[in-house]
This record gives structure tokens, sequence and C-alpha cells, in this order.
């Protein structure tokens, strides 16, 4: 006997013209395009009853359908635009009736849609046994049968055991075999005992089938691992903050994915307007042309002592420990200070609430581990640690000492990562009235060891270079009603540590700080928050060196005199309290957000006030559209080791001030795609700049110090934005920079010159996407004005007998450039799903083409001509991840 | 991301690619490479820290320098100085070369063409080779009758505390002007701000060794072999003096003189331009270095070495020695 297959094709083009049609209609109306932002997907397929006839004929058919799904997934409508008889249309109307689609979404909401489908009958051989089971029919065939077994088990996202919940188990496709996955994935059928043919149907997941056979009496336990259709995480986008005009927010997954970054999350950002591009592949922030010291960087709010691991490292930020990060390339709330630039703010990962998870990585330089897993009921933990291997590889690597010596380069970099959470779980909102605790503890270390010593060199080099932070912060946030308290309490000790020759040097320094959050929806029209930001912090430097020429008496040029040894002990003590307001006014479309924040700062004896008075306004004419301003004081307080006392301070120092305005629109086109359009003009002044000056005392001593505030900056552009955000298949984003960026050094320049990172155009094409097979493949374009330079002009040799060494003549400082940099980096990444656990090889390759970038000059010994270095070469890296 | 000190690796090693071929210890065309001045410095008694700390009286912001400490200056300053520098033009092949010599107040000032603070010592015809001339550079007047030296105060951010610097330049070109050199030298006069101050000697280099025996200053060598010349200069770590600066806090700094070597070289290359000195971390270097003849070289030839010492607070000579290299 005959067994049929009727096979579906849910055609894609049958979307594409659904959505065509729903925007074609609109466009012809003239005044509103609606936009189809989520396709349905079919979430329970009905087998059609084959038509006797048909079959006993041997007939097969595509019916083609078209389909009105109303705004709950149910189908509403099914009708045959081009009937194919024989019994097939009604039959394939009959079953697609039954069908469940889950809610298409125009513009981001529920909507009823049409689509086209179409309906394979096909006639497959019979198989041996179903011939005869056709003849014997059973016994008590159309008495239903006794449900004497049990199918029990998990719905599980194959490669990482995720749960699935609202999965569909149907048992023979009998409508009277269903059960739904719960939170858990978890789900119960009572079957009658023998063969069951089962089928797991959930949205975004391809169908499982399997077969299961089920005994009598006895409780079968599975779990049914589903491919996920998605290539990407899916990114939930709440309700945000939305007072800033640019806050450019960046998932986990762009942070991994993002080709020629390594999945360093400070280097994505270099990909976003208003960043200008650092030599090599450093990832200093230069933003909007301020100092890379003058964009802090935090991690849940403690700002990251230091971001960068030694000898060229990745940033300490371990992005499997990222769950969001934030970067206001200026502009930013009065929550945040002590900065002239910009601000990063990493938001870091909650623990998996449903099972643990984690990961594995390994690439060239280091290894890295990821757990996460729940440990009670609402307490969940994660945890990361990365360690170097570069110690041992190097070794290996580097040749013979050529002068016949001893040479040991040993970089050791580790950081970890450990987040405790007891309260909601991720991703779930807030209950009224409960708390919500965590406590996160970090740090980094880095060791490197340099030792060359002996052969043929002239000189031995010792160097024994240590750092260390560890953090750790607690969370307590508490909801009631429309206002929210956050109190976050830190600690933390650093330590930097070097010995060179004979010259050692030991700085501990332990942090202690608080911030604290309220935020009150006061009613519709007005929102306040208030906070206090305030920290405390103690460096206790002790240093065993030679006297230092230059420092603490007159260098003469050219001159290393033998010193001799001295001990200095330094102990600098800084409190920094700063409070801060905002309200957001709003009325109708338009949101005016006042903000101040004052800060009080007592560093080493010295005491300091700034207050910053910042407004932003928000006009949102349309649903999709905004128009956003902003003016704002921001400042930011001299290092507290600068302001020791001379010969190695700078007492006198006072914040570094920066007057910052911008005004932008941003429209969102779908729910993935969206354009931000942002101009900007940035006031910098009472800069912190490297000037000696010395005042001579009555009794002929000089109290000299190394740093004023002479500096002056501005820099104003314009950024473009255009971003296809995270979705199933692909992200992706055009960022453009037009701008300018000026320093005027009072006492030095004669006149404003560019600044060293003034880049004028900065463009970035980022885009990744799934591929068949498991793989994906991204790329990374970018073209960037060439760096600033003096040109050099020689008509001379220009001599110091002392310092037995050359002065180059040159033209107007930084008034050439070098020639303008481009390169494509590519990343390939093909995944191995297995069944718990999936396997990431990938291939990160920068420079694909090979472009000859020029990153630096250099010039010959006399200063006759100039030589260019060159950028990196093609650099391929392998690495592999696995996560479970 | 980690690859990044791989990165910088590779690039430092491309950086090794694009190395200029002009080679600092190679004298090939019309150069400098030393000037001295005899005596290197001039301590100046009865200048003590009292009297420069009257500097601080200020008329308008600018310096006023006390009727004492001026006649003191002008008096240690009026010392004829013998002032040779070592001129080198193995291309020229004795060809006259015009020179001026030019001193001035600024030492920002490499060209000595600001308006005002600079007057010529002395200009004519030189060839290669040593030029002397006996000057008194703290003894000059600027144009406008103000002493050079205070003006050389007036710009001094230390006021003295490091000496008195008084540039003097050697504008030394050929005829038609296509090779140009100026060459700053700073002539040092030096309080006595403390009774045990000496007044700096010139450092002198014993002599030079090959695979560690003296080669005798009258000795040319013969070398017909493409590898390495190892050399080293005697020991010297007596002649190298101990010596008094004042901090900023007027408390004396004791220091030691760490010589410097320059080498040079009319054919080949030496491998070091520099040796000697003391790092950061008080750790001393070592003088060691390697002469290779010109691999591309074919013909024989006389080449001279010429070793340049300098200690660090404005003394330096110089002494030579030939080979006589064939292929």
């Amino acid at each position: 006997m005959l067994r049929f297959l009727a096979a579906f094709v849910f055609l894609n083009a049958g979307l594409a013209l659904a959505e065509e049609g729903v925007r074609r209609e609109v466009v012809d109306a003239g005044v509103h395009v609606p936009v189809l932002t989520k396709p349905p997907e079919l979430l329970a397929f009905i087998p059609a009853d084959y038509p006797p006839d048909a079959k006993t004929q041997g007939l097969t058919a595509q019916v083609k359908l078209v389909v009105t799904i109303d705004e709950t997934g149910a189908v509403a409508d099914a009708q045959v635009p081009e009937p194919v008889g024989n019994g097939f249309d009604d039959a394939a109307i009959a079953a697609v009736r039954r069908f469940r689609f889950s809610p298409a979404e125009v513009d981001f909401k529920p909507a009823p849609v049409q689509i086209e489908y179409v309906y394979h009958f096909v006639l497959q051989p019979p198989e041996p046994d179903a011939g005869v089971e056709a003849q014997s029919p059973e016994p008590d065939a159309g008495v239903p049968k006794k449900r004497d077994a049990k199918l029990t088990g998990k719905a599980l996202v194959r490669g990482s055991r995720s749960f699935i919940p609202e999965a569909l188990v149907l048992c023979d496709e009998d409508p009277e075999h269903v059960a739904t996955s719960d939170a858990e994935g978890r789900f119960t059928l009572e079957l009658p005992s023998g063969m069951c043919h089962v089928r797991v149907v959930a949205a975004g997941y391809f169908v499982f089938q399997t077969e299961e056979e089920l005994v009598p009496n006895e409780t079968r336990e599975v779990n049914f691992f589903l491919i996920e259709k998605t290539g990407m995480q899916t990114v939930v986008r709440g309700k945000r903050d939305k007072k800033e005009v640019v806050r450019r927010t960046v998932s986990r997954d762009e942070v991994q994915k993002v080709p020629g970054t390594f999945g360093d999350p400070v280097r994505v950002i270099q990909n976003f307007p208003g960043v200008a591009r650092a030599p090599f592949i450093l990832g200093q922030l230069i933003v909007r042309g301020a100092n890379p010291s003058q964009t802090l960087t935090f991690f849940d709010g403690v700002e990251i002592p230091i971001l960068f691991h030694v000898a060229g490292g990745p940033s300490v930020v371990n992005a499997e420990f990222l769950d969001r990060l934030d970067f206001f390339p200026g502009g930013f709330g009065a929550r945040y200070g002590r900065a002239v630039g910009g601000v990063v703010d990493v938001q870091s990962r909650k623990g998996a609430s449903d099972t643990w998870h984690g990961s594995a990585k390994i690439d060239l330089l280091d290894t890295a581990l990821f757990f996460q897993a729940p440990i009670a009921e609402n307490v969940s933990i994660a945890a990361a640690a990365r360690r170097s291997y570069i110690d041992a590889l190097l070794p290996l690597v580097l040749p013979e000492d050529p002068q016949g010596g001893s040479l040991l380069v040993l970089p050791v970099y580790w950081d970890y990562q450990v987040r405790l959470d007891v309260g909601a779980k991720p991703g779930a909102p807030r209950k009224d009235g409960a708390s919500d605790f965590s406590v996160f503890v970090f740090g980094s270390d880095d060791k490197l060891q340099v030792v060359a010593t002996g052969g043929a060199r002239n000189r031995d080099l010792t160097v024994d270079f240590h750092t260390t932070f560890h953090r750790a912060v607690g969370s307590w946030i508490y909801k009631r009603g429309d206002t929210q308290f956050k109190l976050t309490p830190y600690v933390g000790f650093d330590l930097a540590k070097i010995n060179f020759g004979i010259a050692n040097i030991t700085a501990n320094q332990w942090t202690a700080g608080l911030r604290q959050d309220l935020e009150v929806e006061v009613n519709k029209h007005l929102t306040l928050r208030l906070g206090a930001d305030i920290y405390n912090q103690t460096i206790v430097g002790e240093a065993e060196l030679p006297v230092i020429s230059g420092v603490q008496f007159v260098e003469f040029p050219g001159a290393d005199p033998q010193a001799g040894a001295q001990k200095v002990k330094q102990i600098v003590n800084t409190f920094d309290g700063a409070l801060y307001t905002e309200a957001d006014l709003k009325f109708g479309k338009v949101t005016v957000t006042p903000g101040l924040r004052v800060s009080y700062a007592f560093i080493t004896s010295h005491v300091r006030y700034a207050a910053d008075p910042r407004l932003w306004v928000r006009y949102e004419p349309f649903e999709n559209t905004a128009i956003k301003g902003s003016v704002g004081l921001y400042t930011q307080p001299p290092a507290a080791t600068s302001m020791v006392d001379p010969p190695f301070g700078s007492p006198n120092l006072v914040h570094e001030k920066a007057f910052q305005s911008s005004l932008g629109v941003s429209h969102r086109f779908t729910e993935y795609i969206n354009l931000d359009v942002t101009g900007f003009f940035n006031r910098r002044f009472d800069n912190v700049i490297s000037q000696e000056t010395a005042v001579l005392q009555p009794d002929g001593s000089l109290v000299t110090y190394r740093e004023t505030n002479n500096g002056l900056g501005r820099a104003y552009g314009l950024e473009v934005l255009a971003r296809h955000e995270v979705s199933k298949y692909f992200f992706g984003w055009v960022a453009y920079t037009f701008s300018r960026s000026e320093e005027y050094r009072g006492g030095i320049d004669k006149a404003y010159r560019v600044t060293q990172f003034d880049q004028t155009h900065i463009l970035t094409v980022v885009a990744s996407v799934k591929l068949p097979y498991n793989f994906e493949l991204g790329a990374r374009f970018r073209y960037v004005t060439g760096q600033p330079k003096s040109p050099l002009i020689h008509d001379s040799d220009v001599y110091q007998a002392d310092a037995n060494g050359y002065s180059g003549t040159f033209g107007p400082s930084r008034s050439a450039r070098s020639k303008d940099f481009n390169q494509l980096d590519v990343r390939l990444d093909k995944y191995f799903v297995f069944e718990r656990w999936t396997l990431d090889l990938y291939l990160d390759i920068q420079n694909v083409y090979w472009a000859k970038n020029v990153e630096a000059t250099f010039y010959d010994y006399r200063f006759r001509q100039e030589f260019e270095v060159p950028g990196i070469p093609i650099l391929p890296v392998l690495g592999l991840k696995a996560s479970f | 991301m980690r690859i990044r000190a791989l990165a910088l690796a590779v690039s430092a090693a491309l950086l090794g690619c694009v190395q200029p071929e002009d080679d600092p210890t190679t004298v090939k065309d019309l150069r400098v490479l030393a000037i001295q001045f005899e005596t290197p410095e001039v301590l100046i008694d009865e200048c003590n820290l009292g009297l420069l700390g009257s500097l601080a009286a200020t008329d308008g912001g600018a310096i006023v320098i006390p009727p004492g400490l001026l006649e003191k200056l002008a008096a240690a300053a009026s010392r004829p100085l013998t002032m040779t520098s070592l001129i080198e033009d193995p291309a020229g092949n004795g060809r006259p070369l015009k020179y001026r010599l030019v001193a001035c107040a600024s030492q920002s000032d490499r060209r000595c063409t600001n308006e005002g603070d600079f007057l010529e010592l002395a200009r004519g015809e030189t060839s290669a080779g040593e030029l002397a001339v006996t000057v008194a550079p703290g003894a000059l007047l600027l144009p406008d009758g103000t002493p050079l030296l205070q003006e050389v105060i007036a710009q001094d951010l230390f006021k003295g505390l490091g000496g008195f610097r008084v540039p003097v330049l050697l504008d030394v070109q050929t005829l038609d002007g296509r090779e140009h050199v100026y060459a700053q030298k700073l002539m040092v006069y030096m309080c006595r701000f403390f009774p045990e101050m000496r007044e700096n000697v010139t450092p002198v280099l014993p002599g030079i060794t090959v695979a560690g025996v003296p080669w005798p200053e009258d000795e040319v060598k013969e070398f017909t072999s493409t590898q390495e010349l190892e050399l080293e200069p005697e020991d010297f770590s007596a002649l190298q003096e101990p010596y008094l600066m004042p901090s900023f806090q007027l408390s004396p700094v004791s220091l030691k003189e760490a010589w410097k070597v320059s080498w040079y070289t009319t054919m080949g290359t030496f491998g070091s331009h520099n040796t000697g000195g003391v790092d950061l971390g008080g750790q001393s270097g070592r003088h060691r270095n390697q002469w290779q003849p010109d691999p591309t070289a074919t013909a024989a030839q006389d080449v001279t070495l010429t070793f340049v010492v300098r200690d660090g607070r404005g003394g330096e000579s110089w002494i030579k020695r030939q080979i006589r290299w064939t292929p």
C-alpha cells in the first residue's frame, strides 16, 4: 500500500512577496509606509489527507495557496487562486486552515498578513510492511488506544543545551498527543505504548523528528536537541535611557565577530564614528580629538585602572563576560564624570538561569575559559579566566641570541571575572518590591621580564615589570513602583612594580568607592535621577633609584652620569566625591533633560571643585525619528601622581575641562536598520601638557614643574552610522566620520595645529553574514586619512656636539600627512554543532590584500631623508572555541 | 587582539627592512665629529647660591642680574679658550671650506639666528682637519651692548643651576654651499656652589686595543680580511672624574662621569655608534665594538678610524688610528 509524504516548501520568496505586498499597498496609499518587521513562522504543520482517487491514479500536485494569517498567528483564510483539481485543492485548504504560525509583525506590532504557500503532494513507494499493515488492519482500529506509556524529557538547543520553552511535541501527528514544553524545556506526554513518530516544532528552530519506542507502563525520558535557525544570538532590546545624543551599544555577538578586532570589546569600539584609528592594531580610544587618557572605561560602573594587557595584549575585558557595551563619544550623562573625552561602560553578564554553560577558547597567544550556571533558585554564578602562554611559545620562536649572550623575553598576563547574582533571572523583569544583589570580582595581572645579558653586547638589560589590579563590586538594586534604587560599593587593590637594573619602583594603591543611583518616575512628564559617585584612593609609592638627571638636577645634553642611589617614598591620598542629578521633562514629543554634576576633590592635600551643568533635548517628530541635541561642561581631574610635590609633580594642576555640544538625528527604518547622523563641536581647555617650568626662589633654589594646564583643544565634525543590528543572519554597519581636531600648547605653539591623531575622513564598513553549512563570514574595510606629520626640510645638517646628535628642520608643525590608510580584514567561522556542544573554528586575517600602509615616520641620523614605518602585513590568526 | 605583540614584532622586523643606508659611523662627506673647548668648563669662585638667588628679583618680568654677580661672571668669562673643531670631509680631497664662528644666547637657537641675540666671533676658510680658534665667549657683548652672558642667564630656565651655558656655533660649508653643517657646542661657566667642586678636565682616551692588544698611535694596521675587527678603548675607568651638581633644592648631588665613546670610520661601519654611559637603571655600558670593512669595496685603501670621547659635562677629545686595508 502506498504511503505518501506531503512535503511542504515554505518559500522565502513567498514571504518576500508578502512583505513586498504590504509595502506596495501602503506606498500606493501615499501616506505611511508600514514595514513587515517580523515574518510569520510556521509552528504547527498539519499533514493533508491525500485525495483517495488521486492516490489511486498515482497523481501528484503542487497547490499554491494564498494564506491569510491573523494577528494571533491563526490561519484566518486560505484560498487557491489557481485550482489544480483532483481533490488536491480542498485537501490542501483543509490542512492549511489548521496550521499555526507565529504572529507576524508590521512596524513591530502583531498584524494580519497574507503569504503565498505551496503545498506539495508527493507519492512515495509503499514500505514493505506498510502494505501488510494496510491489508491487516489492527483489530482495535478506530478504538482509542490505552495510554499506558509516558514520554517525558526536555527540548534543548543543539550545541548549547539551552532550554526551549513552548516547543510543541507531537506523537504521530495526532492532535490528541501534543505537549508544550515549559520554561525549562520540559514536557510530558502520556501515550499508547508502541512506536511513536515524534515531531518537535518550535519557533526559530528546525523541525525535529525521531522515532521512539514506548514500553507499556514505563516512562521513557529523552532529550531532543533542536537546531537553531538563528546564526546569531537574539538581542533583546528593552526600553533604554535615550537622553544622550549618541550612545553606541554593542552586543556580545558583535564584539566577538568583528573581523580584525580579535574579539576584543575595546577594539570593536574603534570601528564606530568619532573614534580615530589607532596606529598598528593598538587599542587606544581616540575619541573626538581627545587624548586616549581622556576617555574612561568602566566595568559595571567602576573604572578599569589598566585597560590593556602587557606587550600589546588584549584589553582586560573578556568578551565572554560582556553582556552589553555602551559607548558614549561625548555628551554622556551626569552619572559619568572625571572624563573630558568619551566613556565606555561595559556591563557584565549574569550567570545562566537554565543550566550550566561554558566555553573554552584557544588561539595564538592565550586561552580563555568561561563558565556559568544556576546554583540555587534565583541564584546564579558566572566565571571567566584567561591566561597567555606567550612565555612558553616565545622561546621556541626567538632566535639564539645573535650576540652570544642570553636573551629572555617573558610576557605573561592573566585576568579573571566572577559574578554571583541573587534575584531576577537574566532578561526577566524586576519584581516590584524585590531586591537583586550581585557581587562581581574582576582583576588582571601582567608580568614582563626581559633579560639580555652577556655576549658581545655593550649593555646588559634586565627589566622586571609587574602590574596587577583587583576589584570587588557589590550591587543592590531595589524597585518599588516607579522608583528604582541602586547601590554599588566597591573596593580595589592595584600594584605596579618595576625593577630595572639597580632601580626598583613599587606602587601599591587601595581604592574604596561607592556609587548610588536613584530614579523616580514622578509622573508621565517628570523622571528624576539622583546619584552619588564617591571614591577614596591611597597610593603608597616607594622607590630605590639613582638620582634622576633632568628631574632632580639640571641635565647636560647627552650626559648619562653615574649617580648614587636614593630612596624615595610618596603617599598620595585622593578623595573625590561627586553628586549628580538629572530630570527628564517630557512634553509630548519633546524631552528636555537638564543635569548637573558637582564634585569636590582632595588630591594630595590640594582641593579642587568642579560643577558641570549639562542639557539634553530630544524631539521625536515621528515614531521612529528623533532629533537630539546636547551641550555640557565636562571636567577631569589630573592624575593624583601628577600632583605630588616638585620635582616629581605639579601640584598647581587643576581639572581639565571640555565644553561638548552635539546635534543629531536618528531614524529607525526597520527593527534592525537605523541611521544616525550627528554633528559635534568640542572645546577643551586647561588641558594638561608636558611643559617644564622653573620658579627661582629667593634662596636660589628652583621649584620645577613637569606639567601645566596650558593646553587648549578643539574638535568638530560629522558622524554618520548606518547600522544593521544583529539579526538571524546578518549584522553590520557603515561608519563615517568627517572631523578635525586641533590643539594649542600655550608657551610652546605659535598657533593651533592638528592633533597627532587628526583624521579627516574615517570610513569603516563592517559586515558579518551567516552562511549555509554553519559558516559565518565577516569582513571589515577601513579607509582613513593619513596621519599628520611635519614636512622635513633639509638644507643643511644641524649638529649638537655635546649630545652628539642632529636636529631636523621641519616645515609648519603637522602640516603634511602620510598616505591614506586602507585595509580589509576578513574572518571566517565554521561551527561544528554537536548534540551538547559547539566547536567554532575561526580564521581571522588582517590586511587581506596586504596594503602597504604607513604607521609612523622616522629619519636618518642627519634628518636628510624620511622613512616610513610600514603597518602590519597580512596576518592570519587561527583560533578554536568550544562552547556548551 | 593578543597578536598585537606579534604584529609589533613583525612591524619591528619590517622596520629593519627600511633602515636608512646612511650609517652614522661611516664618514663619507662633510661632517663635524666633535668640538672641544679647552678648558671645557670655567668654574667661577664666589658665585654662590645666595648670589644666584638674587636673580629672583625681577623688574616687570625681566631678570635683573645683580652687578656683583655680573662682575664675577665677566671676570671669569674673560679667560681665553681654545675651541677646536674636528671637521671631516673624505670626499672633498682637501677642498677649501668656508666657516664662521658665532656665539648666541639660546641653546634652542641651533643656527644662532635669533635677531639681536648672536654675534660673530670669526670667519674664514679652512679645510678638513682640526680648526682651532681662541675665543672668550663669556666676555662678549651683543650688538646692543648687552653682555652675552646676561642674555644667556635671562634665557636659561634654570638660572645657572646647571651652569651658564653659552652656545657657540661652527657654521661650515663647501664653497658652492651644497654641503653645509651647523655645529653647536656649549661652553659651560659654572658657579662653585660647593667648595669641593673642581673644574672639569678634558677627557682623553688612553688608547685603543685590538682584540685586547694595545694599538699604538703611530702603527698603521695592515688588514686584509673581510671579517670584523674587535676594538675596545684601553681602560679609562680611573680617569672618569667624580663631580658635584646642585639639586634643584640646592643640596649637592654626587655624580661620576660615565664617558661615552663615539666610533667613526672612513670605510665600512662600526657595530655601534656610541658606547658607554649609564642607563636609567644605573647600569654602565661597556665599550666593545666591531669594525666591519665595506663588503662591496674592491680596492685597497687607507682607512681612518676616529674615536671621540665625551665626559657628559662638556669635555670631549678624540684620537685616531690608521688601517691599510686590502681586499
